[in-house]
């Protein structure tokens, strides 16, 4: 894959029976984050709404305080809802910022492990993984 | 079907006062002398004097003699040619067309139409075209500039140019003194203050305070003070108006027009269009004047929140750096303060952290943390409470701006510096050691702001005497460039760059680490960056310590 100098911020959903997994790919900044809050938000507002959220995070090229900022805006919605949340194969960097600001525990196992040689060998099955969460309840 | 031309020719041979005598149209005949031949009633009511047998110069005036002067010359030289007509002049304060035909004998029969409205038409209408020219240059060369004063200056010059011979515009008082810009015959104005009291010209204050908007008045110029009339304009005030600048919803100020006794007093038509001038004029104005306060507000509240200069803080070296990452928002997401303990004994606390986001949001909230952290100073031995009391300061429902940091809790104890450090999901502060190894101090905690609950781990270390603990920002390890353009400045190179400043002054390790940085960056674009060197002061035995210290720190 080509690097461009600034590549621009792409949003994929692709929803399964229980689970939405939402693909982030370019730069996720200032400019962007808002667009990856407001698509999260969309996701769990469906009815019947998803158990857990997954975000790719495999083809992220960067992430600032903004984008981190957003994810952690995604983390209250799921959490309100009792949704689970995990980030998939981040990069090192986000990986890095995640353990700076001691956030790391709120994306689920992917985001403190080791990351993979072939990221997209680590994606697992949908509800593989998860964690026992609460029975989505209503937003109030 | 030549008879009907005979016929023509026929009547032309027996001229009579009765074919144009009903004639709507004055109608006066002369012959080639200058003589009058015939007048109809029309011309009789018209033109005094004139009657069959009068010179035509005593009967008309000059330009119509002149016309048929002229008229007959060229009848001489061509016989039957078309008749040149387009003569135009006053007759008394009418306007007139006169047209020219042949009569019999080489006469001339004139025809004068009335074109008295259409002159008046043509002339309102070019005078509308040249106005609506000058309120869209006006509109151009005010909203050129957000500078108030500038505004005040233009509008009254260009009201001096086209309006009035003289133009005074005053701005609501700032205080007990009234801002006003003076011009006289389009001249640049000048710009100043006047302490007086609007009242003394009547319709100013109500126009200045601008509810309920009042309309234009004209005023006894024998009423004005003389704080009023220009020092260069000449001989008494024969009119003036006072005319409201109207703004955005706030009065942008007061028009007032003079003119000398000798020239023409306002019509009303004038008036109309002063307002015209008046409504663009103080959109412009108070635009400028939003934007000044405005700027005004930032300037008062960035003066706030600028870094402070820092210092020896009870026997404690302090130095601080800022770069912002544009040059003009001198506040960005940065930020860094010592707090001095109340006594000497007392521990300081040093700050310095990472706002997420940019502009006047980032400083908003960054002002918030420096205030609260301010305040929780005289706690600054237990950091994680703390934290926990900003982070339920900071918490909010609608969004998940956060911030990270690091505190120092810094006390002198003879030579040494103790110090007490937590990382609230901030990177952890470097310790440069007198023998040259680079430490970072272990300290973990998370982000504040965003999270309801926050846990954080503070460690405890001792600098020696010389020794440095450096609080950066990530925008110096994320600088990004170096000889490929794209690489991180990057911890590593942190670390080896500060293990080459052992027993520097903090001052000077701030000022390498940020002209390193700066070198580094590829084409100049950086995030923030914020650095605070913590230093134990060399002591004067230091200069005998293992030959690790330089020499030339330690005088």
């Amino acid at each position: 894959m080509t690097d461009f100098p600034s590549s621009p911020f792409t949003l994929t959903a692709e929803a399964g029976p229980q689970t939405v997994r939402l693909r982030l790919a370019g730069d996720l900044d200032y400019d962007t984050s808002e667009r990856l809050v407001e698509r999260a938000v969309g996701c769990l507002a469906a009815d019947p709404g998803p158990r857990e959220l997954l975000l790719d995070c495999s083809r992220l090229r960067l992430c600032d305080s903004m984008g981190i900022s957003a994810l952690l805006m995604v983390h209250r919605a799921t959490s309100s809802r009792g949704v689970g949340l995990r980030l998939e194969s981040p990069p090192d960097f986000l990986r890095r910022i995640l353990e700076i600001t001691g956030i790391r525990e709120l994306f689920g196992s992917d985001a403190t492990g080791r990351q993979s040689e072939h990221p997209e060998d680590a994606t697992v099955p949908a509800g593989a993984q998860q964690q026992p969460v609460p029975p989505p309840t209503p937003s109030g | 079907m030549a008879p009907p031309k005979e016929h023509i020719a026929a009547k032309a041979r027996r001229p009579s006062a009765a074919q144009w005598g009903p004639a709507p149209y004055p109608v006066i005949v002369a012959d080639r002398s200058g003589t009058l031949i015939d007048v109809n009633p029309a011309a009789a009511a018209l033109l005094e004097g004139a009657a069959p047998g009068a010179p035509l110069a005593r009967a008309v005036p000059s330009w119509l003699v002149r016309a048929h002067e002229e008229t007959v010359r060229e009848a001489a030289g061509q016989e039957g040619g078309p008749q040149r007509s387009g003569f135009r002049g006053e007759i008394g304060a009418l306007s007139f067309e006169a047209h020219p035909s042949r009569g019999l004998e080489g006469h001339v029969v004139w025809w004068l139409v009335d074109d008295t409205d259409r002159r008046l038409a043509e002339e309102q209408l070019a005078t509308e075209r040249q106005r609506t020219t000058f309120l869209a240059e006006a509109s151009n060369v005010l909203l050129a500039s957000l500078n108030a004063d500038r505004c005040m200056r233009v509008t009254a010059q260009l009201a001096s140019q086209h309006l009035a011979e003289a133009a005074i515009v005053i701005a609501p008082a700032s205080g007990r003194k009234l801002p006003m810009a003076v011009a006289v015959e389009g001249r640049a104005a000048t710009h100043g203050t006047v302490t007086a009291d609007p009242a003394e010209v009547p319709g100013l204050s109500e126009a200045l305070q601008g509810f309920p908007p009042v309309p234009s008045r004209w005023i006894d110029p024998g009423l004005l003070p003389t704080w009023l009339i220009p020092e260069d304009f000449t001989g008494p005030v024969g009119s003036a108006a006072v005319t409201p600048l109207p703004g955005h919803g706030v009065p942008a100020g007061v028009l007032v027009l003079l003119r000398s006794a000798g020239s023409a007093e306002f019509k009303e038509h004038e008036e109309v269009f002063a307002r015209l001038f008046a409504a663009r004029a103080g959109a412009a104005l108070s635009a400028a004047r939003l934007y000044a306060e405005q700027s005004d507000i930032t300037r008062t509240l960035m003066r706030d929140l600028l870094p402070p200069q820092l210092s020896r803080v009870n026997g404690v070296e302090f130095a601080g750096g800022y770069q912002p990452a544009a040059a003009r928002d001198r506040v960005g997401g940065d930020f860094y303060d010592v707090h001095p303990g109340g006594a000497p004994g007392e521990p300081s606390l040093a700050v310095l952290g990472d706002v997420c986001g940019k502009g006047l949001d980032a400083a908003v909230l960054t002002g918030k943390i420096r205030n609260t952290l301010q305040a929780l100073t005289p706690m600054a031995d237990d950091h994680e409470r703390m934290l926990r009391l900003l982070n339920g300061a900071l918490l909010n429902s609608h969004h998940t701006r956060f911030a990270t940091l690091v505190l120092a809790t810094v006390r002198r104890t003879e030579h040494r510096v103790r110090l007490r450090l937590t990382s609230a999901g901030h990177p952890a502060p470097l310790v440069i050691r007198n023998d040259g190894r680079v430490e970072e101090v272990d300290t973990q905690g998370t982000l504040v702001g965003a999270l309801p609950h926050i846990e954080a781990r503070t460690v405890e270390t001792d600098l020696q005497p010389g020794e440095t603990c450096l609080l950066y920002t990530d925008g110096v390890t994320e600088a990004r460039g170096g000889p490929l353009g794209d690489e991180l400045f990057g911890e590593e190179r942190l670390r080896r760059a500060l293990a080459e400043c052992v027993g520097m002054p903090g001052a000077a390790v701030v000022e390498r680490i940020q002209m390193l940085a700066s070198q580094w960056l590829h084409d100049g674009r950086h995030d923030d960056m914020a650095l605070v060197a913590i230093t134990a002061p060399p002591t004067n035995h230091l200069s005998a310590v293992d030959g690790h210290t330089r020499g030339r720190y330690t005088a």
